[in-house]
């Protein structure tokens, strides 16, 4: 029994994620930088292997690097997210919003739900783009997407891209806060995770993050010790649900 | 219709509203007064079920407000001034709320007109002043075209051609059969609007009192009077059974009578009258004094209590 239609709320919460600045600035700007770095990403790359450097690492992969231009316009994708939530509490627009859908949980979980949304189109959009600019500006040394393991990847891609978004809205709810929760998430995706994930004392823990995990969603090779793609994404996928079923309970029963 | 049965919310140890039973009738304007902190937003939270009660429960046209299907056609809330994100623009906010309770983007534009935000609908609400503010969420309040409206603090920050607009609105909102509930804590407005007054402080009921009731009750008129020869005028009135009170700026306040009889009293005494004006006493004094008294009387329980 709910007080509102299930498409009636999701259509109200899509015209606010729509009708923000903050969306009309953040999506496209996580496009331009993840297309810009996988085109520089590329051209450098190639260079770097035509010119015989040093400094390529042992293990380049095509594949593999197809997505790191990804991590930089994931940033703004998380900006986004964040905002669809907190913006509501920093505003007052919670208490018009609850007031026009009494149902929280219908709230909540339409308000995810297109999160999830934008994320699947303009993030996925995004994760296959990079990968075809960056194996174009490579050329010789680029891979295609029939190449094996590939589209697993950028499928891997796609599923990642949505849940770092949904992940950190999901947060964003639960700490009712843009500053607070950015300033938690922020450093951990783009500091603490690569850098315990570089440390090879760490690693193994550090691998476990939600960033951390989720990434080797699109990774072809798997070390021993590295948890595979498959169970990488499972763990990302069990920190979104477990944030949001934590979010899910408290909205029902919080003083907005 | 609103019914509170016992309403009471406690935040940690604070209590915002205590114990309040009353009912909000439909076809006339309620005015709901306190002064800050008596509990008049907490308790119109509660209403829309923004926050839990502690005990007891209100229920608007029989349910709660949860069980309401979409619930903007059925309540039009006007809570605090500042409920809408700054970075969108009038219009997409209203539609936004209207979509959820599958209200059309022809009555979205209607409400607009309505509240006279036409000319700014398409800018962002972060530019609006208080008063622009105030009539955004009015137009939210009456999106649905409920029978129901709760509205707290409309009148701030409007300039007295917006109060007087929002004052017949809300009239002729209420003629047409519909419950009015307006929170305020300046009691003139209130007099000048509502035809009930419920009145609460610290969380307390202190009145539930039709408008004119409380008007004659607390504001009897009286003529205040001017005399060189202010003690023999006041037993020549005192004899011919008028009350008369010495306040304290060298005047007389005659009770219960009428100028024309104290004009022929000083005729008949041959007295000399210098100043001969009818008063009504201030409904806010009445008001300070209702709520101030609330206050004390707390304060004695809580003494006798330890």
């Amino acid at each position: 029994m709910s007080s509102n239609t299930v498409p009636a709320v999701l259509h109200s919460e899509w015209i606010k994620a729509r009708s923000t600045v903050g969306s009309l600035v953040t999506l496209p700007l996580a496009l331009v930088i993840s297309h810009g770095l996988a085109l520089a990403g590329g051209l450098s790359t190639r260079n770097a292997i035509d010119s015989g450097s040093n400094m390529l690492a042992s293990d380049f992969n095509p594949i593999n690097s197809g997505f790191n231009a990804l991590l930089y316009g994931n940033l703004a994708f998380v900006v986004f997210a964040v905002l669809v939530f907190s913006s509501e509490y920093t505003s007052g627009m919670i208490r018009a919003s609850l007031a026009a859908v009494p149902t929280r949980g219908l709230f909540y979980l339409a308000k995810l739900l297109v999160v999830a949304a934008v994320a699947l189109i303009v993030g996925g959009t995004a994760v296959i783009a990079s990968f075809l600019i960056t194996q174009s500006a490579l050329g010789p040394h680029g891979a295609s997407l029939s190449d094996p393991g590939a589209a697993r990847a950028v499928l891997g891609g796609v599923a990642y891209v949505v849940l770092i978004n949904v992940f950190p809205a999901a947060v964003a709810a639960l700490l009712r806060s843009t500053a607070l929760t950015l300033g938690i998430l922020m450093p951990l995706f783009f500091v603490v995770g690569p850098a315990l994930g570089t440390i090879s004392g760490t690693k193994p823990v550090a691998q476990f993050l939600p960033d951390q995990a989720g990434m080797r969603a699109m990774q072809v090779t798997a070390d021993s010790g590295e948890l595979t793609a498959g169970q990488g994404i499972l763990v990302l996928l069990l920190w979104t649900l477990t944030a949001a079923a934590v979010g899910y309970w408290l909205i029902r029963r919080r003083d907005a | 219709m609103i019914e509170a049965t016992e309403l009471t919310k406690h935040y940690g140890a604070k209590t915002a509203v205590d114990g309040l039973t009353f009912t909000v009738r439909p076809g006339r304007v309620t005015g709901f007064l306190g002064p800050n902190g008596a509990g008049k937003s907490t308790t119109m939270r509660l209403m829309l079920q923004l926050d839990r009660p502690t005990s007891g429960h209100v229920r608007i046209n029989g349910k709660e407000y949860g069980e309401l299907t979409e619930p903007l056609r059925q309540v039009g809330a006007l809570l605090e001034s500042r409920a809408a994100h700054p970075g969108r623009s009038a219009y997409n906010h209203l539609l936004s709320l209207a979509a959820s309770n599958r209200i059309s983007r022809q009555r979205v534009r209607q409400v607009i007109e309505m509240v006279g935000l036409e000319s700014v609908a398409g800018k962002r609400v972060r530019g609006f002043s208080l008063g622009m503010t105030q009539r955004l969420g009015l137009a939210a309040a009456l999106l649905g075209d409920p029978p129901v409206l709760l509205l707290d603090e409309p009148i701030n920050g409007l300039d007295p051609e917006g109060v007087r607009w929002i004052r017949q609105l809300l009239t002729g909102l209420a003629a047409e059969g519909r419950t009015v509930l307006l929170s305020s804590h300046l009691m003139t407005e209130m007099a000048a609007t509502a035809d009930h007054l419920i009145i609460i402080g610290r969380g307390r009921m202190l009145a539930d009192i039709p408008t004119s009731d409380f008007v004659a009750q607390h504001a009897g008129s009286y003529i205040r009077l001017r005399s060189p020869e202010a003690a023999r005028l006041r037993s020549a009135l005192t004899a011919r059974g008028i009350q008369v009170t010495e306040a304290g700026d060298g005047t007389l306040h005659a009770l219960g009578a009428e100028l024309e009889q104290i004009g022929a009293v000083g005729r008949d005494e041959g007295l000399i009258i210098t100043e001969l004006t009818p008063c009504t006493a201030s409904l806010e004094d009445a008001f300070i004094k209702l709520t101030a008294d609330a206050v004390e009387y707390r304060g004695g329980i809580t003494e006798a209590s330890r």
